[in-house]
């Protein structure tokens, strides 16, 4: 009790400890998959949500825009210390649906890309899941050194609305980790 | 009890907020968070504050408790509406919700994207019915094939347009190359427009497909059919018809409001939850404000009293110059001007209280004084003091009384005088009580008083009455003084005149008649017939002449006696010549001391002493009765002792036995053992009788060392 005694000091870290508490209550959801691979020159990631295409579908099909934001980090794993950032990549997707013509357009934020499908399951997986996204060159990567690649996704439903505290506060719904090391 | 308010209304908030904790699916955004934060801080503070209220011991800052009944009451006041608030416009929002998510509009939204999707479906049915005509159309298969103009492919194309409605007709070869195309209008484009996916997918399946774009005109409907010549597909036929502005506004307005619906009734809960939220931020917000306004109100309403509890306190430890600042014209204000009047008040009284503290403190060291003065003047005094009071109490009596008279252990102040005066001291009683029932304001008395030694004591006894107007004190003041050796002082100064007088009168014929007789005895002692009588007469003139002389010798002596020439002398000596003198009487033991002993005295004095002790011992006792004289020695004093064992002497001759003239022995006059006593006294030493029988003991008792020698 003696946080108790030491007035606002106490009262903070007593926050503190609350917020970290939150935190993983909010990520924690039956995220989804994660699989990092290397070829010869690049590292990529295969990654899908879980439960929340379900959600995603949903909204697609009653015509509600939906988007995913996928933050990618790469880090090297330290022991004692935290770790070291290497890459960070944030690849946004959304889905515009047409109810008249029961289409969905496609579009990647990233490339520009956009495609229109007449298949639900087609805009869902292309909400849910990265497939071989190259994620970083290999040489920026040292075979002996260990790490560890963490996909935060955030699911949008409607448009996305940039608040001020956006770029403060991830409402993300999926984190996943996958540590690896190059062969 | 009160204490447990703020630990209780924590325990309320913290279970609101674990009622209101975003869930991690909700869409509550920052709000939620912000609000369970302020909770968990508000609950928090009134956690901490609670527990330090539990576990105070000491008294608080004055003013800080009501100054958190005030706030909490506050607080608490407007807590209780804000939570009714709160729930019923929860209640109202779900309410809301319902009416406004009826399962009517839900489906009159279903029917209208319905309908607008038949219309839509409706369009792609026609066109591609009439694309379904010009797959295997002869003239487009040939104009693919190239074996057609130009113009009449275009004229072809213009009258198939014309023909089916459409706004564009465009024709491709399987290299997507436009082979011609007539559009209503003029061109918009020089460049044909690429091939979509669609477009491919249709040549490559062989399929008729249709497909909406957005244009700067409006939407449109894009169609596509393959054309198949004998075994595959050699071109494409693409068509555009313009969708009517008015029904595509209609149905996009339609699927824009079902979209909306949809959206809204997907987020619901979030609705819901936001604005729970925002009712909720609102509701907090009032109470913060409440609290924070309530805290100053508070503190400026409790300040004063604080002030006023803070000064009290001073008071209380005796700080009587505190002071207040009268700020407010109120109640408080008034309070703090009687406080400011009360404390002068205190001060004037407290400097009269302490004035008259000095006042007294001097008083009573004076009276202090006065009596120490009084009573080292009372144990200094020779004179003895009883101080009686109007009954009879005696309430101060000094040391000399209690030597003079041998008062008792009872006798003690606050002792009845007339019980106390019994048996040897009834005289006291007897003066008190004359003096007590006369008229007169004195009284003064001599009277003997015998001591528990036996010894008489000759007191003068003074006598007066205390009148109480003088003071609060009435009684009886006696003053006791022990007059026996001035008695016995002017007694022996009357008998040594009486001597004096004796030895001048009678001394002086003594001679003559003692000489006269002698010489009667001579001359005519042979002219009588009968010598026998003649010398019988003539002895007794002369034997009674000579006793007269002696007689007269010793009041001579009585009368002069002469100072004693002190000198050092030995005790043994005096012994050993007691041995010689009376060595003649075998019953006489003398034991001899330690020749070191010596005495400061007369030895011709001492020596009378001791012949006259050993002299009354020998003629008192009868023959075989033993005699002891010997001597002790202690720091101060010389004792020479003579024992005998003989009848001893009875209680009345011993009360007397040292007076002059007073003698037992028929031929004695009565001088010699007052005689003794008086050399013992002009030693500064004392003559004692130890025991009247068994043995019969005298002590010669003599200082060791001469007074001057301050021994």
């Amino acid at each position: 009790m003696y946080w108790m005694r030491s007035g606002w000091v106490g009262t903070l870290l007593l926050m503190a400890g609350l917020l970290l508490f939150v935190r993983p209550a909010v990520a924690a959801d039956e995220a989804g998959s994660l699989q990092v691979r290397a070829d010869e020159q690049v590292v990529q990631c295969t990654a899908e949500l879980g439960t929340q295409s379900k959600a995603i579908a949903m909204a697609l099909k009653d015509g509600i825009d939906a988007a995913t934001t996928w933050h990618i980090q790469v880090a090297r794993v330290r022991e004692y210390w935290l770790n070291d950032g290497i890459a960070d990549i944030t690849v946004i997707r959304r889905v515009e649906p047409d109810l008249l013509s029961r289409s969905w357009q496609l579009v990647d934020d990233a490339s520009g890309i956009s495609q229109r499908v007449y298949n639900l399951d087609d805009a869902v997986r292309f909400l849910s899941r990265l497939e071989l996204f190259p994620v970083l060159d290999r040489s920026l990567l040292d075979s002996t050194m260990p790490y560890r690649m963490t996909v935060k996704v955030e699911v949008h439903h409607g448009e996305i609305k940039a608040a001020w505290w956006s770029s403060i506060w991830h409402p993300a719904q999926a984190i996943m980790q996958q540590d690896f090391k190059l062969q | 009890m009160m204490r447990l308010v703020p630990l209780f209304m924590a325990a309320v908030l913290i279970f609101v907020t674990v009622l209101v904790w975003p869930s991690a699916d909700g869409d509550v955004g920052i709000l939620g968070w912000i609000n369970v934060t302020v909770m968990l801080v508000l609950s928090l503070l009134l956690l901490r504050y609670g527990m330090r209220l539990l576990r105070e011991r000491t008294e608080p800052k004055p003013g800080s408790r009501l100054r958190a009944k005030l706030v909490v009451g506050l607080v608490g006041l407007l807590l209780v509406p804000a939570m009714v608030i709160q729930l019923a416009a929860s209640q109202m929002v779900e309410r809301g919700m319902d009416v406004w998510f009826d399962v009517r509009v839900d489906t009159l939204l279903d029917r209208a994207l319905n309908l607008a999707q038949g219309f839509y479906e409706r369009l792609e049915k026609d066109m591609k019915r009439s694309l379904l005509g010009y797959i295997s159309d002869g003239v487009l298969v040939a104009a693919v094939g190239g074996n057609m103009e130009y113009l009449a492919t275009t004229a072809y194309l213009t009258e198939i347009r014309e023909r089916e409605g459409w706004q564009k007709a465009e024709l491709f070869d399987l290299n997507e190359r436009q082979l011609g195309g007539v559009q209503v209008g003029e061109l918009s484009a020089l460049e044909p427009e690429p091939l979509s996916d669609a477009a491919r997918l249709s040549m490559r399946l062989g399929r008729v497909a249709t497909e909406l774009k957005t244009g700067a005109d409006g939407e449109v409907a894009v169609g596509y059919a393959p054309l198949i010549g004998t075994t595959s597909v050699v071109g494409l036929l693409r068509v555009e018809m313009k969708l009517p502005a008015g029904v595509i506004q209609n149905a996009r307005s339609v699927e824009s409001d079902y979209r909306n619906y949809r959206q809204l009734e997907h987020n619901r809960q979030a609705i819901a939850q936001t604005f729970t939220h925002v009712i909720l931020f609102v509701t907090l917000a009032v109470l913060l404000l409440a609290g924070l306004i309530g805290l100053l109100f508070a503190r400026r309403l409790t300040a004063p009293i604080g002030d006023l509890a803070h000064a009290l306190h001073r008071v209380t430890e005796g700080d009587l110059d505190v002071v207040l600042d009268e700020m407010s014209q109120d109640e408080l204000g008034s309070l703090v001007r009687s406080f400011n009047e009360m404390t002068s008040r205190l001060r004037h009284h407290a400097g009269a209280i302490e004035q008259g503290q000095q006042d007294l403190t001097k008083a009573l060291d004076k009276s202090r004084q006065r009596q120490f003065v009084l009573e080292s003047l009372l144990a200094n005094l020779h004179t003895g003091v009883l101080l009686v009071d109007g009954s009879g109490r005696v309430r101060l009596l000094n040391q000399a009384v209690r030597d003079i008279l041998h008062l008792p252990v009872n006798w003690v102040p606050s002792v009845d005088l007339l019980q106390a005066s019994q048996g040897n001291l009834q005289d006291i009683g007897d003066f008190y009580n004359e003096l007590k029932h006369q008229q007169e304001e004195h009284l003064q008395r001599e009277f003997d008083i015998s001591l528990p030694d036996s010894r008489l004591v000759h007191v003068l006894a003074r006598g007066a009455r205390l009148n109480a107007s003088a003071s609060d004190f009435s009684g009886y003041l006696l003053v006791i003084d022990d007059i026996s050796e001035l008695a016995e002082a002017q007694r022996n100064k009357a008998w040594a005149e009486v001597a004096r007088r004796l030895a001048h009168e009678i001394k002086n014929p003594l001679t003559p008649i003692k000489l006269s007789a002698e010489r009667l005895q001579r001359r005519f002692r042979a002219q009588v017939d009968n010598h026998q009588v003649f010398d019988a007469c003539t002895q007794a003139i002369i034997a009674q002449v000579e006793r007269l002389q002696r007689l007269i010798a010793d009041f001579s002596t009585l009368a002069r006696m002469p100072q004693p020439k002190i000198r050092d002398v030995s005790v043994n000596v005096l012994l050993r010549e007691m041995k010689d003198l009376f060595h003649g009487y075998r019953r006489i033991e003398v034991r001899f001391c330690d020749e070191q002993w010596r005495c400061a005295c007369d030895p011709d004095q001492v020596r009378q002493v001791l012949i006259n002790l050993m002299d009354n011992a020998v003629s008192a006792s009868d023959d075989g009765v033993s005699i002891r004289l010997y001597a002790s020695l202690s720091d101060a004093w010389v004792e020479w002792h003579v024992e005998d064992d003989g009848d001893g002497i009875d209680e009345a001759a011993a009360s007397r036995l040292f007076e002059a003239y007073y003698s037992t022995k028929a031929s004695g006059s009565g001088l010699g053992l007052a005689i003794a006593k008086r050399i013992a006294e002009d030693h500064h030493g004392e003559l004692l009788l130890v025991s009247t029988a068994a043995p019969t003991h005298f002590c010669l008792r003599l200082p060791r060392y001469a007074a001057e020698e301050g021994a």
